[in-house]
């Protein structure tokens, strides 16, 4: 089992395209940054000018930490999309190439040299949100001084600048674990179709639904938004409320676990009975 | 055109150093889709021979191919390696497989694809030595995506060798190689077999190729084991080939060995056995006389011919 996580790690940190998901990252990051930095204080009042009829704002709202929690916000919708290039490639690209008869007509288990790859594309997750988070915080703290967080969420969240790391860093892990979730369904969708380009097509199909659906906020679609893996995934938020709800936070947390248990299940099960043969 | 009896070669006599290890195959049965495509196979492969599974298209030599690899469970039928009983998923453990057209990861290099194995098997051998073996030394720090044909295929055959197995198992190991590439291969397996005693069970649907290398051979027809043998019992008969060539040949003066049947401006007949026709073909080739096509009709290409019409 060491030996076959340790060659899907060799793997897919040797693999050119590991790499473009984390360029393009920072690229975004900078440009954020640099958008804030030359034009902030503009977009800022444009966003906040209905809040100074009622508020007294003193002090300068544009800060690092702000900067940080802006570039998560932003990029929260592209995490996924970047994130399954890489692990919808981790089964099928096997087929595609024909590697896969290499490996299995070897004596080992399927059933490990499938956990080896769940276990690469946890560590792969879990660095790309670690880089993100890093890049984001270090960019934005670089240029921009720390202070108090004003977030815009059901009313005004104040994060004192104090609170703001230990509750960056709670929203990094929950969102490596709403991650991991969608890894696991796009390794299921992988392995069922064989094809690269199919997997990463029906999973970020799934996503748009899922979203589209979580959007509609009237009638029946509101009774459904408990059951949309997307909703939960988007509950990193409540991190940033003033007081958090952790109740609502572990609610969501399970169903992310459920649903990565699901489609890890499918993934080993369909992975064990796969026809190699073709 | 058939080039391929141009390279009868003195390395690729047989010669059997080694019987240790049998493994046997008895009444192995294998459906897809409620179909038969395997019924009651039985054969014997021995280390240091090489076993040719032939038969034409649908006959059930890929399938066969499977079973071994424990790709696919068969329906029934049972294997013993040295008269032990053995499972066909534990059948891995003895085989090195070969795959037509062998995949690799094309941004590793040789040695860096061949170590994957290496660790997956937990081998004690080097990337190194593999590709000492299979003569591709100087191609060991080169990607997988420059890799030509011939190479790929080396590579393949370098693979197979991990976790020294005792037998080996290639399917179509020279489709698509120019000729002398193809020799060269060839002679490769000819040596893990005879040399290092690995038993070989290969397919190829260049039946003069097999011939050319094999000791054994099993027809298979729509499932079934049509014929198996030796091959010298079916190819050392005398038997008819023809030659033709696109210059005249006139002036080819020919061996009083030679058995002529007739011969005109650009066409030759004559009978011989296997070795004589490959004696012929050097003569020709000293001679700087290259033949367009070579077809030679013995008996086993005749018995493959009789089920493959």
């Amino acid at each position: 089992m060491k030996a076959l996580l340790y060659n899907e790690l060799y793997k897919l940190f040797k693999k050119p395209r590991t790499y473009i998901s984390p360029a393009v990252i920072a690229v975004i990051i900078v440009l954020i940054n640099m958008g804030m930095y030359l034009e902030g204080t503009s977009i800022l009042d444009f966003l906040l000018a209905t809040l100074r009829q009622t508020f007294f704002l003193e002090g300068n709202l544009i800060n690092g930490y702000l900067i940080t929690f802006l570039c998560l916000s932003t990029l929260w919708v592209h995490i996924p999309i970047l994130i399954v290039i890489v692990t919808a490639d981790l089964v099928s690209n096997e087929f595609e190439i024909g590697a896969i008869r290499h490996m299995l007509t070897r004596p080992i288990k399927r059933s490990s040299l499938m956990a080896a790859k769940l276990i690469a594309a946890l560590v792969y997750v879990t660095a790309f949100m670690a880089f993100l988070g890093l890049f984001a915080y270090v960019v934005s703290t670089a240029l921009f001084a720390a202070g108090d967080v004003i977030v815009l969420y059901e009313g005004i969240q104040i994060i004192p600048a104090a609170a703001f790391l230990p509750r960056f860093l709670a929203t990094l892990a929950y969102a490596t674990f709403a991650m991991m979730a969608f890894a696991a369904l796009s390794i299921y969708v992988s392995t069922a179709t064989k094809n690269t380009l199919v997997a990463i097509l029906i999973s970020l199909g799934i996503l748009i639904i899922s979203t589209l659906l979580q959007t509609f906020s009237l009638g029946i679609f509101e009774s459904w938004k408990p059951f949309l893996f997307t909703y939960h995934m988007t509950q990193w938020q409540l991190f940033f409320y003033t007081d958090v709800p952790w109740e609502d936070i572990w609610v969501s947390a399970g169903f992310l676990a459920a649903f990565t248990a699901l489609f890890t299940w499918l993934a080993f099960a369909k992975f064990n009975t796969l026809n190699i043969t073709e | 055109m058939d080039f391929g009896e141009l390279y009868y070669n003195d390395r690729v006599l047989k010669s059997v150093n080694s019987t240790t290890k049998i493994l046997r195959l008895e009444n192995v049965s294998l459906s897809y889709a409620k179909q038969r495509v395997l019924h009651d196979v039985s054969f014997t492969l021995e280390k240091g021979r090489i076993l040719a599974l032939i038969g034409p298209n649908g006959a059930g030599k890929s399938s066969m191919m499977r079973v071994l690899a424990g790709l696919v469970r068969p329906d029934g039928g049972h294997a013993t390696i040295d008269e032990k009983p053995v499972s066909f998923n534990d059948l891995r453990h003895y085989f090195g497989y070969f795959i037509e057209s062998p995949s690799f990861y094309n941004y590793l290099n040789a040695k860096q694809n061949l170590d994957l194995l290496l660790r997956m098997q937990h081998s004690q051998q080097t990337s190194a030595s593999l590709i000492t073996q299979v003569g591709l030394d100087y191609a060991g720090n080169k990607k997988f995506s420059q890799f030509s044909k011939g190479m790929k295929q080396r590579l393949g055959i370098a693979q197979t060798l991990i976790g020294e197995p005792d037998f080996l198992i290639l399917d179509e190991p020279f489709n698509g190689l120019d000729p002398e590439v193809k020799e060269n291969l060839m002679a490769l397996v000819v040596k893990l077999a005879h040399e290092q005693g690995t038993g070989v069970l290969v397919t190829s649907h260049l039946l003069a190729d097999l011939e050319q290398m094999a000791d054994d051979f099993v027809l298979l027809n729509k499932g079934h084991v049509h014929l198996k043998g030796k091959i010298a019992d079916y190819t050392n008969e005398r038997q008819e080939v023809a030659f033709l060539f696109l210059k005249a040949i006139e002036r080819l003066e020919i061996p009083e060995t030679i058995n002529v049947i007739s011969r005109d401006e650009k066409s030759l007949r004559i009978k011989a056995t296997a070795a004589e026709t490959e004696q012929f073909l050097l003569y020709l080739a000293a001679q700087k006389i290259a033949p367009y096509s070579v077809q030679r009709s013995d008996l086993l290409h005749q018995k493959y011919m009789e089920i493959a019409q």
